[in-house]
């Protein structure tokens, strides 16, 4: 049974429409208002069969005891008590009960039902009973002898004779629900179900289907239990579908909701004073735009600072590079006229006689030494100045864009790590490629390697318990840490990681790049390097700053020139490398 | 003490002697063999004697041992630069080979052949040490030897008689200044020669051992005694190795040293070295590389004064 079905099978739905349609005429027909259950409004019969409301009949005219009929002049006469002698119109009384009743239930109802779907449907779903005398009237009223729906003018004209106003007649909510007729007895009322597997599609049947018809023979039940169960089970169908309604809803207005403000665009809405302001909210999609292109200008100010900054750093030194080269040049032809004067002397003597060249000799002998001086000034002078004399400018850059002139780009590292790690053997491994007869470190070790371009400065700060809070000391302006794990020493991996979560909080280091060596991988039993990673928890660990693991073993080492190879792409610029 | 017995066969390379500190013009000429042979040929005219003779003749104990040792190995005779490579099996037969060779004879150099063998036996020994320490240094310390553990134990029952160990892992290691709670991973390349060389001090030298530990624990300027031990075996090891101590030895022991010997040696680097640490007043154990610099920078210009290389604490 569908929902829409079942939806006008419940009285209630009529409710409306009659409910109306009572409030009309229950209404005093002079004053116009309504009758209510006691107090002013109350309704008073008079001898004539109309009834008015006992305000109105305190305002009639009382003569000589009696009253006069508004509607049809008949006289009522009232007792001593007046107006209030007047019996009550009881029937109607009770109808307004149950009226009111109706509506209660109604209200009951509709809360307990599907309250959610819209007055709009609900009101096109109404099935009004028409009057059985006018098709033009509404019925309200059920005559259950007749069995006529009446409304209730024509239920008044109808039964107006002694007899048939005996007629119960009842509200139509009340009305008691018709049996259907067997289609194929239509004497008898379809009052069971048959429950086999082959009469499913049909199962309503009457007593005489049941005991001689075509169902003769077979399970049944009642009609009204299985109804029941049918129902039931539509209830919750429709209990089910309408939270699954607002559910959907829920969801289509949250899409709707996040694509508004994905969108952006106009929007009404009204103030604290009711106003309707017309407001124009930029989406998220635009300020997300925004916000890249803020980003990028910034960033181009920030190279565009830089690259001038860099540009002027490389002007200072060119010119004080030329400056010097002038000096240099300026002396040299100095020394060049000085030569040329003392050769010129020498040559002059040569051409002279002999006593005189003699007389000349302590005069030859100074210039002789001053030859000798000026030779050795510019073999000084050159020796000292050779990084001056090579034309080259090799220009290096940091990976936060910093200039730098020179040869070697100098990079400050600090090994660290548990004590037997291996952090001075990977030094002196680094800096002479032998093999060094470990002993504990106490204090630090500092060696400068060359790779490439770089040259970097290896701070190997010993790892005894006692010495790790003297570490700190060297942190400041280190850009690479290169942290050494034994990965033969399994048990003290914990150690290891809570040191290392020590350095991960050091502001100092907040900007230097971590390379994890998994140290001693030629040795049995030693931990692979993916193994240590999760060992360790370096994903977590190293988060938001630029990391590797690489094994190595630092008695061969085997992995050294990766993990320098790494250090140096992290802190020069890309594509400097390969310019050297 | 555990038995090292030198393995026969062991070799080792042979170390160069590195006597003079000041290189002049002579010593510069007199490395060409041709010049010096002239020089030695003009003397032994003139005087009648071979070189071997004057060394024997004229030099002190230890000089005596380090000149002819240079002498040998820069012969043009393979007779004596094998005599000095390697012991023979008979000494006695190859020294009188030499005597021959030269034409020295025993009745007018009486002390000759005793000097000389003397000499050649400081060589071995010296050699014949330098093996022992070297495997000693090779055996790694294992917690899983009884003996090791011993040995052990032993050094921290003379370090610390009035303190039990409460057990074999345990932070008390720290206070005689191994870096962690098990000592063995700080031996490391040092091996068993770092710990018996600790041994022996503390076992020779209560006193002074307990002294220096109380040094060493001061809490500012102190330093960790255990491990900066084996960095002073690590010392030792390395002026064995470049030859630095063979002056030591020839002067201070008559015949073949003994692994004792080399261990007095460390036990007086230890005791100077806490002096020399004193002295410097560092700031706090971070300035023990340079301190160690320092200090090994004198032992090796106290080493190269040939004649006066003794490094032996003073017990008077």
């Amino acid at each position: 049974m569908s929902s829409s079905n079942a939806v006008t099978l419940f009285p209630r739905k009529r409710l409306r429409s009659s409910d109306n349609c009572y409030t009309s005429r229950l209404e005093c027909g002079v004053c116009g208002e309504q009758f209510s259950l006691s107090g002013d409004k109350v309704p008073r019969l008079l001898l004539c069969g109309h009834s008015f409301c006992h305000d109105c009949l305190t305002r009639l005219p009382v003569q000589v005891g009696t009253l006069v009929c508004p509607m049809d002049r008949q006289i009522t006469d009232l007792g001593d008590g007046g107006v209030w002698s007047l019996k009550k119109n009881f029937a109607l009384i009770e109808l307004m009960e149950k009226l009111q009743l109706g509506s209660v239930n109604r209200v009951c109802s509709t809360s307990s039902m599907a309250s959610n779907e819209s007055t709009h449907e609900t009101n096109s779903r109404i099935e009004t009973i028409c009057c059985d005398e006018d098709d033009s009237h509404v019925a309200s009223l059920y005559c259950l002898v007749c069995c006529t729906n009446l409304c209730y003018d024509c239920s008044v004209t109808t039964h107006s004779t002694k007899t048939l106003s005996k007629h119960r007649r009842i509200s139509l909510d009340d009305k008691p629900r018709q049996p259907t007729m067997c289609p194929l007895h239509q004497t008898h009322a379809l009052e069971f179900a048959c429950l086999e597997e082959g009469c499913r599609l049909n199962p309503a049947m009457c007593y005489l289907c049941k005991e001689h018809g075509k169902h003769k023979g077979h399970k049944h039940s009642l009609l009204e239990s299985i109804a029941r169960t049918a129902r039931s089970t539509a209830r919750d169908a429709v209990e089910r579908a309408s939270a699954l309604l607002a559910q959907v809803d829920e969801h289509v207005a949250k899409t709707q909701s996040v694509l508004d403000r994905i969108e952006g665009g106009a929007r009404l809405s009204s103030d604290q004073q009711g106003v309707v302001i017309r407001q124009q909210l930029v989406g998220t999609a635009e300020s997300a735009r925004t916000c890249v292109r803020e980003y990028f200008s910034r960033l181009h100010e920030a190279l565009e600072s830089q690259e001038e900054v860099a540009l002027a750093a490389l002007d200072t030194h060119v010119r004080a590079q030329i400056t010097s080269l002038r000096r240099m040049h300026d002396d040299a032809t100095a020394l060049r006229s000085h030569i040329c004067t003392a050769m010129s002397h020498c040559n002059e003597a040569l051409c002279q006689e002999d006593c005189l060249i003699l007389s000349a000799r302590s005069e030859l002998d100074a210039l002789d030494q001053m030859l000798d001086q000026q030779q050795r000034q510019l073999a000084d002078r050159v020796s000292a100045s050779s990084d001056i004399l090579d034309a080259a400018i090799p220009v290096t850059f940091t990976k936060d864009n910093h200039i730098h002139i020179g040869r070697k780009l100098e990079i400050r590292v600090v090994t660290l790590g548990l004590d037997g790690a291996g952090k001075t053997t990977l030094l002196f491994k680094l800096k002479q490629d032998e093999f060094m007869q470990p002993i504990p470190t106490i204090g630090f070790n500092v060696e400068t390697v060359d790779y490439r371009n770089l040259r970097f400065t290896v701070w190997d700060v010993g790892g005894k318990h006692k010495l790790r809070p003297l570490w700190k000391h060297y942190y400041l302006n280190t850009q690479a840490i290169l942290f050494v794990v034994d990965c033969c020493d399994t048990e003290r991996f914990e150690e290891a990681h809570g040191e290392l979560a020590k350095l991960m909080c050091e502001k100092d280091l907040r900007d230097a790049v971590l390379l994890v060596l998994a140290n001693k991988q030629d040795l049995h039993g030693a931990v692979s390097c993916e193994e240590l990673i999760t060992r360790l928890n370096l994903h977590k660990l190293c988060c938001g700053r630029s990391w590797r693991a690489l094994p190595c073993d630092a008695s061969t080492g085997n992995g050294l020139e990766e993990g320098l190879l790494w250090l140096s792409r992290q802190l020069v610029a890309a594509g400097v490398l390969e310019v050297v | 003490m555990v038995e090292h017995n030198v393995q026969p066969g062991h070799k080792t390379k042979r170390i160069p002697i590195k006597t003079r500190n000041d290189i002049d013009l002579i010593s510069v000429l007199y490395t060409i063999s041709i010049f010096r042979s002239f020089i030695k040929w003009i003397v032994r005219l003139v005087s009648g004697t071979c070189e071997l003779q004057r060394i024997v003749a004229k030099c002190k104990p230890g000089v005596r041992t380090v000149k002819l040792e240079e002498c040998m190995y820069r012969s043009r005779h393979s007779l004596l630069r094998t005599l000095c490579e390697a012991e023979p099996d008979d000494l006695d037969a190859s020294i009188k080979n030499v005597m021959a060779l030269k034409g020295i004879v025993d009745d007018t150099n009486p002390r000759f052949f005793d000097t000389f063998k003397c000499c050649l036996e400081q060589i071995y020994g010296f050699d014949s040490l330098y093996c022992q320490v070297e495997n000693l240094r090779m055996e790694a310390y294992d917690s899983k030897n009884k003996n090791h553990e011993e040995v052990l134990y032993k050094l921290w029952n003379l370090l610390q008689p009035d303190q039990p160990l409460e057990s074999r892992i345990s932070h008390q290691w720290g206070d005689i200044g191994f870096q962690g709670v098990d000592p063995k991973t700080d031996f490391r390349g040092m091996g068993m020669l770092g710990l018996q060389n600790l041994v022996y001090f503390a076992e020779k030298y209560t006193d002074l051992a307990k002294q220096v530990l109380l040094h060493s624990q001061h809490p500012q300027h102190g330093y960790p005694y255990a491990i900066v031990g084996i960095n002073i075996t690590n010392m030792v090891h390395e002026f064995m190795c470049n030859g630095l101590l063979r002056s030591h030895f020839y002067n201070r022991v008559e015949g073949r040293p003994s692994l004792d010997d080399f261990q007095e040696v460390f036990c007086y680097l230890c005791y100077e070295f806490d002096k020399f640490w004193i002295k410097s007043e560092p700031e706090n154990v971070m300035a023990f590389g340079r301190i160690r610099e320092e200090f090994k920078k004198t032992v090796k210009v106290m080493l190269q004064l040939v004649e006066s290389a003794v490094l032996a604490i003073d017990q008077t």
